[in-house]
């Protein structure tokens, strides 16, 4: 049977604010990147989906039964790692991920031998005997992450599990989560554009509590298509540019500056159309005009 | 069974635990030495005898001052003796009296003859030295210290799961909505009833190499506070009874606080609101409106009142002791306790 999560109508309000509203979503085996500014409700949209939080109003189904009446049943086929999660500070590593299979009912035998394969994958193993309390944010979010696999779930969300993972482990991360999507839904937010541009089956945009965009990358970019611009400019252009447009990438060269624009008509004469990157999106969803940021930047 | 051993290594290698375990020990022991006179106690122990062979005939008593007289009420019933015999004979004929005033079905009536008859061969006569076990009464009984700081050290059990952050890995994994509770609750009970146990042992322990094992088969009503007690028990029978009874109410009552642990959401909150229910169960709970229930757990954590006077519950007209009655009405609210009590961690929504 292909595995299916399905997010109906969700709303989660605090006192009268929404964090999220009536969020309605299909998901099936793959991974899926949950991008959104701070504040725009995913962490709170992941809560929910792993039943830590109770939505306003709103059901959560895995394979057609409510995730809350499910209980137990659907807490072991789930992954979770939290933003800014806790750990023991006097349990060393193979002690916390012992514990955590315990939790997760893993038998000792079992426990064994998946704490060992997650210390190697996630490459903590000559650090398994140390104290967590000694161990770098990297390190720590290292743990999460093996916690997070320990019984080989098949819904796995992860919020920003790439927080304080250096380049090459976010290229390992990336990978593994790559190799095991096969036949699980994996949810991962984070604010890292390139951590999902080329592993995610869709992109989930969500802005204010609310899904804007649910869509396969190359989708998405087609739509961006024509709003990308490349243009060589002066400084004093560069300014105007930034007073109106939503500025990429600056790279400043010997010929000039070359800027990144996003807009949907030509903002300067000689710039040209370019393809589209994930990074582009984000700021043409999420990023108010810059020219305030920019100020704040250039005054110091 | 390994959720549990994790749940016990939680709750003994924590700094607190040491803290505490070291000061109930420091407590006690200082205690111990402070009670023991090395001059006084040798002395007291052949006049004891003496006054039982003379029929108090000792003028040696004369030399104590008022204020060792005090100091001594936990070795022996010698400086109190005729108090205890005439409030004894006070007791009997009140009895007595008040069986020819009330009518011979009514509750009253049948809780006085109760009494009556419970008291009939309990007359202390005779002086006793016993100051290892008055000693232990006092320190570990009367005013339970152990009992206190036990309930402190256990106060953050799950509040210090929010605080830490580890409420979401743990709830939203497939044993933290039950198994995670039976754990932490049975973790509990075992670390509760292995620190009390082994500081009322050590402590025993130690009393007794210091002042010898004497006057253990002491009737209780020997004891200053205890000459009303209805019981037919000797002093270590009491004692060892006590450390049951506190033991049990020791652990029923944590309830009470992990409740409150699952209810703050920090454990500097639930060590405080701790302090101050335990400081009141231990010392005297206001005993009215809902107070009045809570306030059954002063006897079990202090068990002087469940054995210093009779005391009965009027049900349905039948008097039936308070000793019988209270442990039913205490494991009720635990009961009651330990279901808000999983039913609060297991609804508690992460939030931050």
């Amino acid at each position: 049977m292909k595995l299916k999560l399905v997010l109906e109508n969700i709303s989660k309000k605090y006192r009268n604010k929404y964090a999220v509203k009536d969020l309605s979503v299909k998901l099936t085996p793959g991974v899926y990147g949950l991008l959104g500014p701070n504040g725009s409700g995913k962490t709170t949209l992941m809560r929910i989906m792993v039943d830590i939080l109770k939505p306003t109003e709103g059901n959560v189904l895995f394979n057609g039964e409510n995730i809350h009446s499910m209980g137990d049943r659907y807490r072991d086929i789930l992954g979770y790692l939290p933003q800014n999660f806790g750990i023991y500070k006097n349990f060393s590593a193979h002690k916390f991920l012992m514990y955590i299979a315990a939790l997760k009912g893993l038998d000792k035998h079992t426990s064994l031998k998946k704490v060992e394969e997650l210390l190697e994958i996630v490459s903590l193993k000559a650090e398994s005997k140390k104290k967590l309390g000694v161990f770098s944010g990297g390190m720590k979010q290292r743990i999460g992450i093996a916690q997070a696999l320990l019984n080989d779930p098949k819904v796995l969300i992860l919020d920003e599990p790439t927080t304080g993972l250096d380049p090459k482990e976010r290229v390992r991360f990336r990978n593994m989560i790559s190799e095991i999507s096969r036949d699980r839904i994996i949810i991962f937010s984070t604010h890292i554009v390139s951590d999902i541009e080329y592993i995610a089956k869709e992109v989930l945009l969500i802005r204010n509590g609310k899904l804007i965009e649910k869509n396969d990358v190359k989708n998405i970019l087609k739509d961006m298509e024509g709003k990308v611009w490349s243009a060589l400019v002066d400084e004093k252009v560069l300014n105007e540019l930034i007073q109106y447009y939503k500025v990429g990438n600056i790279m400043r060269t010997d010929k000039g500056i070359e800027a990144r624009i996003i807009s949907p008509q030509r903002p300067v004469r000689d710039a040209v159309t370019t393809p589209p990157r994930l990074e582009d999106l984000y700021l043409y969803y999420f990023e108010e005009n810059q020219s305030d940021e920019f100020a704040k930047v250039r005054a110091l | 069974m390994s959720l549990l051993k994790f749940e016990l290594y939680k709750m003994f290698f924590r700094k607190i635990t040491l803290i505490f375990i070291v000061l109930s020990l420091v407590f006690i022991f200082l205690k111990v030495v402070q009670d023991w006179n090395e001059d006084k106690m040798p002395q007291l122990h052949n006049l004891v005898q003496e006054y039982n062979l003379t029929n108090g005939n000792v003028n040696e008593l004369k030399k104590f001052s008022a204020t060792e007289k005090s100091n001594l009420y936990a070795a022996t019933n010698l400086f109190y003796l005729q108090d205890t015999i005439g409030e004894q004979l006070y007791q009997n004929e009140g009895l007595k009296n008040d069986l020819t005033q009330e009518s011979n079905t009514s509750y009253q009536y049948k809780a006085n003859l109760m009494e009556q008859k419970m008291l009939k061969g309990l007359l202390v006569k005779k002086a006793y030295y016993f100051n290892t076990w008055g000693s232990l009464i006092n320190n570990i009984l009367d005013f339970p210290m152990a009992v206190l700081l036990i309930l402190i050290m256990v106060s953050g059990v799950f509040s210090v799961e929010y605080a830490s952050r580890m409420d979401a890995l743990i709830l939203s994994s497939k044993q933290g909505k039950r198994q995670f509770i039976r754990a932490k609750i049975v973790a509990n009970i075992i670390f509760i009833s292995i620190v009390f146990l082994s500081i009322v042992s050590l402590t025993t322990l130690v009393q007794i190499f210091i002042s010898g094992f004497d006057g253990w088969n002491s009737p209780i009503q020997s004891l200053l506070y205890y000459q009303g007690c209805p019981f037919h028990l000797n002093i270590l029978q009491y004692y060892l009874l006590g450390v049951g009874i506190l033991l049990m109410g020791l652990i029923l009552f944590s309830m009470l606080v992990l409740l409150v642990s699952t209810i703050t959401k920090r454990p500097l909150t639930s060590f405080f609101i701790t302090i101050i229910i335990s400081f009141l169960s231990i010392v005297s709970m206001p005993r009215y409106g809902f107070l009045k229930e809570i306030g059954v757990y002063c006897d079990f954590l202090r068990p002087l009142n469940l054995f210093r006077n009779f005391s009965s519950y009027n049900i349905f007209g039948t008097p039936v002791l308070n000793i019988i009655v209270e442990p039913i009405i205490v494991i009720v609210i635990s009961i009651a306790a330990v279901y808000l009590m999983s039913r609060t961690f297991r609804n508690h929504q992460v939030v931050n």
